[in-house]
Protein backbone atom coordinates (compact mmCIF):
# COMPACT_ATOMS: atom_id res chain seq x y z
CA UNK A 1 0.00 0.00 0.00
CA UNK A 2 2.70 2.45 0.98
CA UNK A 3 4.67 1.30 -1.97
CA UNK A 4 2.64 3.72 -4.04
CA UNK A 5 4.28 6.67 -2.39
CA UNK A 6 7.67 5.58 -3.54
CA UNK A 7 8.82 9.12 -4.01
CA UNK A 8 8.49 9.65 -0.26
CA UNK A 9 10.76 6.71 0.40
CA UNK A 10 13.33 7.98 -2.02
CA UNK A 11 12.99 11.36 -0.41
CA UNK A 12 13.89 9.98 3.00
CA UNK A 13 16.81 8.09 1.53
CA UNK A 14 18.08 11.22 -0.13
CA UNK A 15 17.59 13.06 3.13
CA UNK A 16 19.81 10.62 4.99
CA UNK A 17 22.51 10.61 2.36
CA UNK A 18 22.61 14.38 2.07
CA UNK A 19 22.69 14.83 5.85
CA UNK A 20 25.61 12.49 6.09
CA UNK A 21 27.35 14.40 3.35
CA UNK A 22 26.70 17.77 4.95
CA UNK A 23 28.05 16.42 8.25
CA UNK A 24 31.13 15.17 6.48
CA UNK A 25 31.73 18.49 4.80
CA UNK A 26 31.44 20.39 8.04
CA UNK A 27 33.39 18.00 10.26
CA UNK A 28 35.88 16.38 7.83
CA UNK A 29 37.74 14.57 10.59
CA UNK A 30 35.96 13.37 13.64
CA UNK A 31 36.59 11.39 16.80
CA UNK A 32 34.76 8.24 17.80
CA UNK A 33 32.31 9.67 20.29
CA UNK A 34 31.12 12.41 17.95
CA UNK A 35 30.91 9.85 15.16
CA UNK A 36 28.56 7.75 17.24
CA UNK A 37 26.43 10.65 18.46
CA UNK A 38 26.11 12.05 14.96
CA UNK A 39 25.01 8.73 13.56
CA UNK A 40 22.17 8.41 16.05
CA UNK A 41 21.04 11.99 15.58
CA UNK A 42 20.85 11.45 11.84
CA UNK A 43 18.97 8.18 12.35
CA UNK A 44 16.56 9.79 14.81
CA UNK A 45 15.50 12.55 12.47
CA UNK A 46 15.42 10.29 9.45
CA UNK A 47 13.17 7.85 11.26
CA UNK A 48 10.83 10.58 12.46
CA UNK A 49 10.52 11.75 8.89
CA UNK A 50 10.07 8.27 7.53
CA UNK A 51 7.73 6.78 10.07
CA UNK A 52 5.62 9.85 10.73
CA UNK A 53 4.33 9.52 7.22
CA UNK A 54 2.58 6.28 8.01
CA UNK A 55 -0.41 7.93 9.60
CA UNK A 56 0.05 11.65 9.26
CA UNK A 57 -0.04 11.67 5.50
CA UNK A 58 -3.28 9.87 4.99
CA UNK A 59 -6.41 11.78 4.18
CA UNK A 60 -9.66 11.41 6.06
CA UNK A 61 -11.34 9.63 3.16
CA UNK A 62 -8.59 7.11 2.77
CA UNK A 63 -8.63 6.33 6.48
CA UNK A 64 -12.33 5.64 6.25
CA UNK A 65 -11.71 3.36 3.30
CA UNK A 66 -9.06 1.42 5.16
CA UNK A 67 -11.31 1.26 8.17
CA UNK A 68 -13.97 -0.54 6.17
CA UNK A 69 -11.67 -3.14 4.68
CA UNK A 70 -9.26 -4.05 7.47
CA UNK A 71 -9.40 -4.75 11.18
CA UNK A 72 -7.46 -2.30 13.38
CA UNK A 73 -5.19 -5.01 14.71
CA UNK A 74 -4.23 -6.10 11.22
CA UNK A 75 -3.63 -2.50 10.31
CA UNK A 76 -1.29 -1.67 13.17
CA UNK A 77 0.61 -4.92 12.69
CA UNK A 78 0.97 -4.22 9.01
CA UNK A 79 2.03 -0.63 9.56
CA UNK A 80 4.53 -1.57 12.23
CA UNK A 81 6.01 -4.36 10.15
CA UNK A 82 6.25 -2.10 7.14
CA UNK A 83 7.96 0.58 9.20
CA UNK A 84 10.36 -1.93 10.71
CA UNK A 85 11.32 -3.12 7.25
CA UNK A 86 11.65 0.40 5.96
CA UNK A 87 13.80 1.45 8.87
CA UNK A 88 16.00 -1.63 8.62
CA UNK A 89 16.74 -0.95 4.98
CA UNK A 90 17.26 2.71 5.70
CA UNK A 91 19.60 1.99 8.60
CA UNK A 92 21.68 -0.43 6.57
CA UNK A 93 22.11 2.03 3.75
CA UNK A 94 22.82 4.88 6.15
CA UNK A 95 25.38 2.88 8.11
CA UNK A 96 27.11 1.74 4.96
CA UNK A 97 27.24 5.20 3.48
CA UNK A 98 28.17 6.78 6.79
CA UNK A 99 31.17 4.58 7.47
CA UNK A 100 32.18 4.87 3.83
CA UNK A 101 32.21 8.66 3.88
CA UNK A 102 33.89 9.05 7.23
CA UNK A 103 36.23 6.12 6.69
CA UNK A 104 35.79 4.95 10.27
CA UNK A 105 34.68 1.42 10.98
CA UNK A 106 33.66 0.35 14.49
CA UNK A 107 35.89 -2.32 15.93
CA UNK A 108 33.07 -4.74 16.55
CA UNK A 109 31.10 -4.22 13.35
CA UNK A 110 28.56 -7.07 13.83
CA UNK A 111 27.73 -5.71 17.26
CA UNK A 112 27.30 -2.20 15.92
CA UNK A 113 25.07 -3.62 13.24
CA UNK A 114 22.96 -5.32 15.92
CA UNK A 115 22.71 -2.02 17.75
CA UNK A 116 21.62 -0.25 14.59
CA UNK A 117 19.00 -2.91 13.89
CA UNK A 118 17.65 -2.77 17.41
CA UNK A 119 17.56 0.99 17.12
CA UNK A 120 15.58 0.92 13.92
CA UNK A 121 13.23 -1.62 15.46
CA UNK A 122 12.51 0.48 18.53
CA UNK A 123 12.25 3.74 16.58
CA UNK A 124 9.70 2.22 14.28
CA UNK A 125 7.51 0.61 16.97
CA UNK A 126 7.41 3.77 19.09
CA UNK A 127 7.01 6.24 16.25
CA UNK A 128 4.27 4.24 14.56
CA UNK A 129 2.08 4.46 17.64
CA UNK A 130 2.94 8.09 18.34
CA UNK A 131 2.23 9.11 14.78
CA UNK A 132 -1.15 7.38 15.05
CA UNK A 133 -1.90 9.38 18.18
CA UNK A 134 -0.66 12.61 16.64
CA UNK A 135 -2.67 12.12 13.47
CA UNK A 136 -5.83 11.52 15.50
CA UNK A 137 -5.16 14.63 17.53
CA UNK A 138 -5.10 16.55 14.28
CA UNK A 139 -2.20 18.87 14.96
CA UNK A 140 0.46 16.96 13.00
CA UNK A 141 4.16 17.67 13.08
CA UNK A 142 4.62 19.72 16.21
CA UNK A 143 2.68 17.31 18.39
CA UNK A 144 4.60 14.40 16.92
CA UNK A 145 7.88 15.90 18.13
CA UNK A 146 6.57 16.84 21.57
CA UNK A 147 5.07 13.42 22.19
CA UNK A 148 7.82 11.26 20.80
CA UNK A 149 10.99 12.84 22.16
CA UNK A 150 10.53 12.01 25.83
CA UNK A 151 9.48 8.50 24.84
CA UNK A 152 12.49 7.95 22.64
CA UNK A 153 15.21 9.50 24.80
CA UNK A 154 15.58 6.50 27.16
CA UNK A 155 15.86 4.14 24.21
CA UNK A 156 18.36 6.45 22.58
CA UNK A 157 20.52 6.56 25.70
CA UNK A 158 20.73 2.77 25.86
CA UNK A 159 21.41 2.61 22.13
CA UNK A 160 24.25 5.10 22.29
CA UNK A 161 25.81 3.17 25.13
CA UNK A 162 25.51 -0.11 23.27
CA UNK A 163 26.94 1.42 20.12
CA UNK A 164 29.80 2.93 22.09
CA UNK A 165 30.65 -0.49 23.46
CA UNK A 166 30.72 -1.82 19.92
CA UNK A 167 32.97 0.99 18.68
CA UNK A 168 35.43 0.40 21.47
CA UNK A 169 35.35 -3.31 20.74
CA UNK A 170 34.53 -4.28 24.29
CA UNK A 171 33.74 -7.85 25.12
CA UNK A 172 30.25 -8.77 23.97
CA UNK A 173 29.05 -10.00 27.32
CA UNK A 174 29.30 -6.41 28.56
CA UNK A 175 26.55 -5.33 26.20
CA UNK A 176 24.09 -8.12 26.98
CA UNK A 177 22.36 -5.98 29.61
CA UNK A 178 21.66 -3.22 27.12
CA UNK A 179 20.41 -5.62 24.48
CA UNK A 180 18.03 -7.20 26.96
CA UNK A 181 16.72 -3.81 28.05
CA UNK A 182 16.15 -2.76 24.46
CA UNK A 183 14.32 -5.97 23.64
CA UNK A 184 12.11 -5.60 26.71
CA UNK A 185 11.30 -2.00 25.83
CA UNK A 186 10.46 -3.06 22.29
CA UNK A 187 8.22 -5.91 23.33
CA UNK A 188 6.50 -3.63 25.82
CA UNK A 189 5.97 -0.82 23.33
CA UNK A 190 4.74 -3.30 20.74
CA UNK A 191 2.33 -5.01 23.10
CA UNK A 192 0.92 -1.76 24.43
CA UNK A 193 0.40 -0.34 20.97
CA UNK A 194 -1.32 -3.51 19.72
CA UNK A 195 -3.63 -3.45 22.72
CA UNK A 196 -4.43 0.24 22.50
CA UNK A 197 -4.63 0.83 18.78
CA UNK A 198 -8.15 -0.60 18.33
CA UNK A 199 -9.44 2.01 20.80
CA UNK A 200 -7.66 4.75 18.95
CA UNK A 201 -8.87 3.68 15.54
CA UNK A 202 -12.53 3.45 16.42
CA UNK A 203 -13.75 6.97 15.90
CA UNK B 1 -15.57 11.05 60.05
CA UNK B 2 -14.95 7.30 59.99
CA UNK B 3 -14.88 7.35 56.23
CA UNK B 4 -12.13 9.93 56.23
CA UNK B 5 -9.79 8.24 58.66
CA UNK B 6 -7.04 7.94 56.06
CA UNK B 7 -6.98 11.68 55.46
CA UNK B 8 -6.48 12.32 59.16
CA UNK B 9 -3.89 9.56 59.30
CA UNK B 10 -2.04 11.02 56.31
CA UNK B 11 -2.01 14.54 57.73
CA UNK B 12 -0.90 13.31 61.14
CA UNK B 13 1.88 11.21 59.64
CA UNK B 14 3.17 14.10 57.55
CA UNK B 15 3.12 16.42 60.54
CA UNK B 16 4.84 13.78 62.68
CA UNK B 17 7.49 13.05 60.08
CA UNK B 18 8.20 16.71 59.44
CA UNK B 19 8.54 17.61 63.10
CA UNK B 20 10.45 14.48 64.03
CA UNK B 21 12.63 14.76 60.92
CA UNK B 22 13.66 18.30 61.79
CA UNK B 23 13.71 18.26 65.57
CA UNK B 24 15.49 15.00 66.41
CA UNK B 25 19.19 15.66 66.93
CA UNK B 26 22.05 13.96 65.13
CA UNK B 27 24.25 11.56 66.99
CA UNK B 28 27.56 13.02 68.16
CA UNK B 29 30.33 12.76 65.64
CA UNK B 30 33.89 13.83 65.00
CA UNK B 31 33.91 16.63 62.47
CA UNK B 32 37.62 17.03 61.85
CA UNK B 33 40.94 16.77 63.64
CA UNK B 34 44.27 18.53 63.59
CA UNK B 35 47.59 16.84 64.36
CA UNK B 36 51.30 17.41 64.02
CA UNK B 37 53.96 15.25 62.42
CA UNK B 38 54.02 11.59 63.33
CA UNK B 39 57.36 10.59 64.86
CA UNK B 40 57.93 6.96 65.89
CA UNK B 41 57.93 6.29 69.63
CA UNK B 42 57.02 9.88 70.43
CA UNK B 43 53.73 11.29 71.77
CA UNK B 44 51.32 12.70 69.21
CA UNK B 45 48.92 15.46 70.16
CA UNK B 46 45.61 15.54 68.30
CA UNK B 47 42.97 18.28 68.53
CA UNK B 48 39.54 16.76 67.96
CA UNK B 49 36.61 18.90 66.84
CA UNK B 50 33.30 17.27 67.63
CA UNK B 51 29.81 17.88 66.37
CA UNK B 52 26.90 17.71 68.83
CA UNK B 53 29.32 16.34 71.38
CA UNK B 54 29.60 16.92 75.10
CA UNK B 55 33.34 16.42 75.64
CA UNK B 56 33.56 18.54 78.78
CA UNK B 57 30.47 17.08 80.41
CA UNK B 58 31.58 13.54 79.69
CA UNK B 59 35.22 14.13 80.55
CA UNK B 60 35.46 11.19 82.92
CA UNK B 61 34.29 8.47 80.60
CA UNK B 62 35.75 9.91 77.41
CA UNK B 63 38.24 7.67 75.62
CA UNK B 64 39.87 7.86 72.21
CA UNK B 65 41.48 5.19 70.06
CA UNK B 66 43.50 5.09 66.88
CA UNK B 67 42.72 2.00 64.86
CA UNK B 68 44.27 0.22 61.92
CA UNK B 69 43.66 -3.29 60.73
CA UNK B 70 45.77 -4.92 63.38
CA UNK B 71 45.80 -2.73 66.43
CA UNK B 72 43.85 -0.42 68.64
CA UNK B 73 45.92 2.32 70.21
CA UNK B 74 44.42 3.90 73.28
CA UNK B 75 45.00 7.56 74.04
CA UNK B 76 47.12 8.13 77.12
CA UNK B 77 45.61 11.50 77.92
CA UNK B 78 42.29 13.13 77.05
CA UNK B 79 41.81 16.76 77.94
CA UNK B 80 38.51 18.39 76.91
CA UNK B 81 38.81 22.11 76.14
CA UNK B 82 35.08 22.60 75.87
CA UNK B 83 32.11 20.53 74.72
CA UNK B 84 33.18 20.65 71.09
CA UNK B 85 36.94 20.38 71.41
CA UNK B 86 39.35 18.03 73.10
CA UNK B 87 43.11 17.60 73.15
CA UNK B 88 44.08 13.95 72.91
CA UNK B 89 47.56 12.50 73.29
CA UNK B 90 48.73 9.17 71.88
CA UNK B 91 52.01 7.41 72.47
CA UNK B 92 52.93 6.31 68.98
CA UNK B 93 54.48 2.89 68.32
CA UNK B 94 57.46 2.35 66.06
CA UNK B 95 55.26 1.59 63.07
CA UNK B 96 51.71 1.04 61.89
CA UNK B 97 50.36 -1.73 59.70
CA UNK B 98 48.26 0.58 57.47
CA UNK B 99 48.85 4.01 56.02
CA UNK B 100 45.53 5.41 57.25
CA UNK B 101 44.18 5.26 60.79
CA UNK B 102 40.64 5.63 62.01
CA UNK B 103 39.89 7.73 65.05
CA UNK B 104 37.30 6.33 67.42
CA UNK B 105 35.88 8.00 70.49
CA UNK B 106 33.67 6.51 73.16
CA UNK B 107 31.89 7.92 76.14
CA UNK B 108 29.39 6.54 78.60
CA UNK B 109 26.58 8.93 77.68
CA UNK B 110 27.04 9.25 73.96
CA UNK B 111 28.21 5.90 72.72
CA UNK B 112 30.67 5.46 69.88
CA UNK B 113 31.73 8.11 67.38
CA UNK B 114 34.33 7.68 64.67
CA UNK B 115 36.13 9.41 61.87
CA UNK B 116 37.46 7.07 59.22
CA UNK B 117 40.84 7.69 57.60
CA UNK B 118 41.48 10.44 60.13
CA UNK B 119 45.25 10.20 60.41
CA UNK B 120 47.56 9.58 57.49
CA UNK B 121 50.80 7.81 58.28
CA UNK B 122 54.01 8.66 56.46
CA UNK B 123 55.31 5.93 54.22
CA UNK B 124 58.40 5.41 56.39
CA UNK B 125 56.21 4.54 59.34
CA UNK B 126 54.18 1.85 57.54
CA UNK B 127 55.35 -1.65 58.24
CA UNK B 128 53.33 -4.49 56.84
CA UNK B 129 54.88 -6.98 59.25
CA UNK B 130 53.65 -5.01 62.20
CA UNK B 131 50.91 -7.16 63.69
CA UNK B 132 49.94 -6.40 67.22
CA UNK B 133 47.31 -7.58 69.67
CA UNK B 134 44.85 -9.03 67.24
CA UNK B 135 42.48 -10.01 69.99
CA UNK B 136 41.74 -6.55 71.36
CA UNK B 137 40.52 -5.10 68.15
CA UNK B 138 36.82 -4.54 68.40
CA UNK B 139 35.02 -1.74 70.11
CA UNK B 140 31.42 -2.61 70.74
CA UNK B 141 29.09 -0.69 68.47
CA UNK B 142 26.47 -0.55 71.16
CA UNK B 143 23.03 0.96 70.72
CA UNK B 144 22.75 4.75 70.56
CA UNK B 145 22.02 6.17 73.97
CA UNK B 146 19.06 8.31 72.94
CA UNK B 147 16.74 8.72 69.96
CA UNK B 148 18.85 10.27 67.24
CA UNK B 149 19.88 10.10 63.61
CA UNK B 150 23.28 8.86 62.52
CA UNK B 151 26.07 11.31 61.88
CA UNK B 152 27.50 10.85 58.40
CA UNK B 153 30.51 12.41 56.80
CA UNK B 154 29.50 14.95 54.12
CA UNK B 155 25.79 14.48 54.81
CA UNK B 156 25.68 16.07 58.26
CA UNK B 157 22.29 17.62 58.96
CA UNK B 158 21.03 17.14 55.40
CA UNK B 159 20.36 13.51 56.22
CA UNK B 160 16.97 14.85 57.27
CA UNK B 161 16.16 15.59 53.64
CA UNK B 162 15.61 11.86 53.24
CA UNK B 163 12.25 12.31 54.93
CA UNK B 164 11.14 14.85 52.33
CA UNK B 165 12.96 14.05 49.09
CA UNK B 166 12.26 10.32 48.80
CA UNK B 167 8.56 10.35 49.83
CA UNK B 168 7.89 12.91 47.06
CA UNK B 169 8.87 10.34 44.45
CA UNK B 170 6.82 7.61 46.08
CA UNK B 171 3.79 9.89 46.12
CA UNK B 172 4.37 10.84 42.49
CA UNK B 173 4.59 7.25 41.35
CA UNK B 174 1.43 6.28 43.24
CA UNK B 175 -0.45 9.21 41.70
CA UNK B 176 0.71 8.33 38.19
CA UNK B 177 -0.34 4.75 38.88
CA UNK B 178 -3.80 5.97 39.89
CA UNK B 179 -3.92 7.99 36.70
CA UNK B 180 -3.11 4.94 34.56
CA UNK B 181 -5.84 2.92 36.26
CA UNK B 182 -8.37 5.62 35.44
CA UNK B 183 -7.04 5.94 31.91
CA UNK B 184 -7.68 2.24 31.36
CA UNK B 185 -11.14 2.73 32.82
CA UNK B 186 -11.73 5.65 30.50
CA UNK B 187 -11.06 3.46 27.50
CA UNK B 188 -13.54 0.83 28.59
CA UNK B 189 -16.31 3.08 29.93
CA UNK B 190 -15.84 6.27 27.90
CA UNK B 191 -16.90 8.26 30.93
CA UNK B 192 -15.79 11.85 31.37
CA UNK B 193 -15.45 11.45 35.11
CA UNK B 194 -12.77 8.78 34.81
CA UNK B 195 -10.92 11.01 32.38
CA UNK B 196 -11.11 13.90 34.80
CA UNK B 197 -9.72 11.71 37.57
CA UNK B 198 -6.82 10.66 35.36
CA UNK B 199 -5.91 14.27 34.55
CA UNK B 200 -6.16 15.54 38.08
CA UNK B 201 -3.97 12.78 39.47
CA UNK B 202 -1.37 13.55 36.79
CA UNK B 203 -1.54 17.22 37.77
CA UNK B 204 -0.88 16.46 41.42
CA UNK B 205 1.77 13.89 40.50
CA UNK B 206 3.63 16.44 38.39
CA UNK B 207 3.63 18.87 41.31
CA UNK B 208 5.09 16.16 43.55
CA UNK B 209 7.67 15.36 40.89
CA UNK B 210 8.75 19.01 40.71
CA UNK B 211 9.00 19.11 44.51
CA UNK B 212 11.09 15.94 44.38
CA UNK B 213 13.46 17.50 41.84
CA UNK B 214 13.75 20.71 43.84
CA UNK B 215 14.43 18.98 47.16
CA UNK B 216 16.91 16.75 45.35
CA UNK B 217 18.66 19.76 43.84
CA UNK B 218 19.01 21.39 47.24
CA UNK B 219 20.46 18.20 48.64
CA UNK B 220 22.78 17.81 45.68
CA UNK B 221 23.99 21.39 46.08
CA UNK B 222 25.09 20.55 49.59
CA UNK B 223 26.55 17.09 49.22
CA UNK B 224 27.72 16.91 45.60
CA UNK B 225 28.54 20.60 45.28
CA UNK B 226 26.25 21.42 42.38
CA UNK B 227 22.49 21.73 42.22
CA UNK B 228 22.41 19.91 38.89
CA UNK B 229 25.16 17.33 38.97
CA UNK B 230 24.22 15.61 35.69
CA UNK B 231 23.56 12.49 37.64
CA UNK B 232 21.68 9.85 35.63
CA UNK B 233 18.80 9.76 38.03
CA UNK B 234 18.43 13.50 37.96
CA UNK B 235 18.37 13.53 34.18
CA UNK B 236 15.93 10.67 33.90
CA UNK B 237 13.61 12.20 36.47
CA UNK B 238 13.58 15.38 34.42
CA UNK B 239 12.83 13.42 31.25
CA UNK B 240 10.01 11.51 32.88
CA UNK B 241 8.49 14.80 33.98
CA UNK B 242 8.79 15.96 30.36
CA UNK B 243 6.81 12.87 29.42
CA UNK B 244 3.94 14.01 31.57
CA UNK B 245 4.21 17.60 30.40
CA UNK B 246 3.81 16.19 26.89
CA UNK B 247 0.66 14.47 28.11
CA UNK B 248 -0.73 17.78 29.35
CA UNK B 249 0.24 19.50 26.08
CA UNK B 250 -1.51 16.76 24.15
CA UNK B 251 -4.68 17.38 26.12
CA UNK B 252 -4.56 21.08 25.34
CA UNK B 253 -4.10 20.39 21.66
CA UNK B 254 -7.42 18.60 21.25
CA UNK B 255 -10.71 20.45 21.54
CA UNK B 256 -13.26 17.69 21.20
CA UNK B 257 -13.88 16.22 24.65
CA UNK B 258 -14.58 12.58 23.81
CA UNK B 259 -11.62 12.43 21.48
CA UNK B 260 -9.38 14.15 24.01
CA UNK B 261 -10.32 11.69 26.72
CA UNK B 262 -9.57 8.71 24.51
CA UNK B 263 -6.35 9.86 22.91
CA UNK B 264 -4.80 11.19 26.09
CA UNK B 265 -5.74 8.01 27.92
CA UNK B 266 -3.90 6.02 25.28
CA UNK B 267 -0.83 8.23 25.54
CA UNK B 268 -0.92 7.99 29.31
CA UNK B 269 -0.94 4.20 29.23
CA UNK B 270 1.90 4.32 26.71
CA UNK B 271 3.92 6.73 28.84
CA UNK B 272 3.65 4.97 32.19
CA UNK B 273 5.79 1.90 31.38
CA UNK B 274 8.34 4.24 29.81
CA UNK B 275 8.49 6.20 33.04
CA UNK B 276 8.98 3.00 35.02
CA UNK B 277 11.84 2.04 32.70
CA UNK B 278 13.35 5.51 33.06
CA UNK B 279 13.24 5.66 36.81
CA UNK B 280 13.87 2.07 37.83
CA UNK B 281 15.62 0.15 35.06
CA UNK B 282 18.02 2.52 33.32
CA UNK B 283 19.71 4.06 36.39
CA UNK B 284 20.79 0.56 37.41
CA UNK B 285 22.71 0.18 34.17
CA UNK B 286 24.98 3.15 34.71
CA UNK B 287 26.89 4.90 37.45
CA UNK B 288 24.96 7.24 39.64
CA UNK B 289 25.78 9.38 42.60
CA UNK B 290 22.57 8.26 44.23
CA UNK B 291 22.86 5.59 46.87
CA UNK B 292 21.93 2.14 45.66
CA UNK B 293 23.17 2.62 42.07
CA UNK B 294 26.38 1.94 40.26
CA UNK B 295 28.16 0.33 43.15
CA UNK B 296 27.14 2.88 45.76
CA UNK B 297 25.63 1.16 48.76
CA UNK B 298 21.91 1.73 49.18
CA UNK B 299 20.39 3.51 52.09
CA UNK B 300 19.11 0.21 53.37
CA UNK B 301 22.48 -1.34 53.93
CA UNK B 302 23.90 0.97 56.55
CA UNK B 303 22.51 4.46 56.46
CA UNK B 304 18.94 3.71 57.27
CA UNK B 305 19.21 2.59 60.84
CA UNK B 306 16.30 1.65 63.04
CA UNK B 307 15.71 5.19 64.28
CA UNK B 308 15.54 6.62 60.82
CA UNK B 309 13.13 3.93 59.73
CA UNK B 310 10.74 4.99 62.47
CA UNK B 311 10.44 8.36 60.75
CA UNK B 312 11.05 7.39 57.12
CA UNK B 313 8.27 4.83 56.64
CA UNK B 314 5.57 7.02 58.24
CA UNK B 315 6.81 9.91 56.08
CA UNK B 316 6.36 7.85 52.90
CA UNK B 317 2.91 6.64 53.84
CA UNK B 318 1.88 10.09 55.02
CA UNK B 319 2.95 11.88 51.85
CA UNK B 320 1.27 9.26 49.67
CA UNK B 321 -2.00 9.65 51.57
CA UNK B 322 -1.79 13.44 51.47
CA UNK B 323 -1.03 13.36 47.75
CA UNK B 324 -4.07 11.19 47.17
CA UNK B 325 -6.14 13.53 49.29
CA UNK B 326 -5.07 16.60 47.30
CA UNK B 327 -5.99 14.75 44.14
CA UNK B 328 -9.51 13.94 45.39
CA UNK B 329 -9.97 17.59 46.39
CA UNK B 330 -8.82 18.84 42.98
CA UNK B 331 -11.07 16.34 41.27
CA UNK B 332 -14.09 17.45 43.27
CA UNK B 333 -13.40 21.12 42.53
CA UNK B 334 -13.19 20.38 38.82
CA UNK B 335 -16.40 18.38 38.95
CA UNK B 336 -18.25 21.24 40.67
CA UNK B 337 -16.89 23.73 38.14
CA UNK B 338 -18.07 21.54 35.31
CA UNK B 339 -21.53 21.08 36.77
CA UNK B 340 -21.80 24.83 37.27
CA UNK B 341 -21.04 25.45 33.65
CA UNK B 342 -23.77 23.14 32.44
Amino acid sequence: MEWRSKYALNGVLLYVVSTVFVCFLSFVSIDKITWNALFWIIMLFASINAVAKSFLQESKGRQLYIYTIASPLALIVAKTLYNVMLMTVLTCIALLFYSLVFGLVPRDLPMYFVAALLGSLSFSTIFTMVSAIASKAGNGGMLMAVLSFPLVIPVLIVLIKLAKNAIDGLDRSVSLDEIATLLIVNVMAGAVSFLLFPYLWRD
Amino acid sequence: MYKNWWKILGALLVVYASIAGIAIPLRPGIENIAYGKLIPNQPLEVTVNGYNTLFADDAKSLEFYLQDETQLLKAVAVQPLNNQQAKVTFNLPAAFHNSTLHLIGTSANEGVMSLSEAVIVDQEMVNRDQVLRKDELSIEQDKPKHFSFPYKQNLYETIRNLFFHVPMWFAMIVLFGVSVVYSIKTLSTNSEIDDMKAVQSVNVGVVFGILGIVTGAIWAKFTWGQAWSFDVKQNFAAISLLLYFAYLVLRNAIDEEQKRAKISAIYNIFAFPMMVVLLFVLPRLSDSLHPGNGGNPGFNSYDLDSHMRLVFYPACLGWILVGYWIYTLLFRVRLLEKNNNL
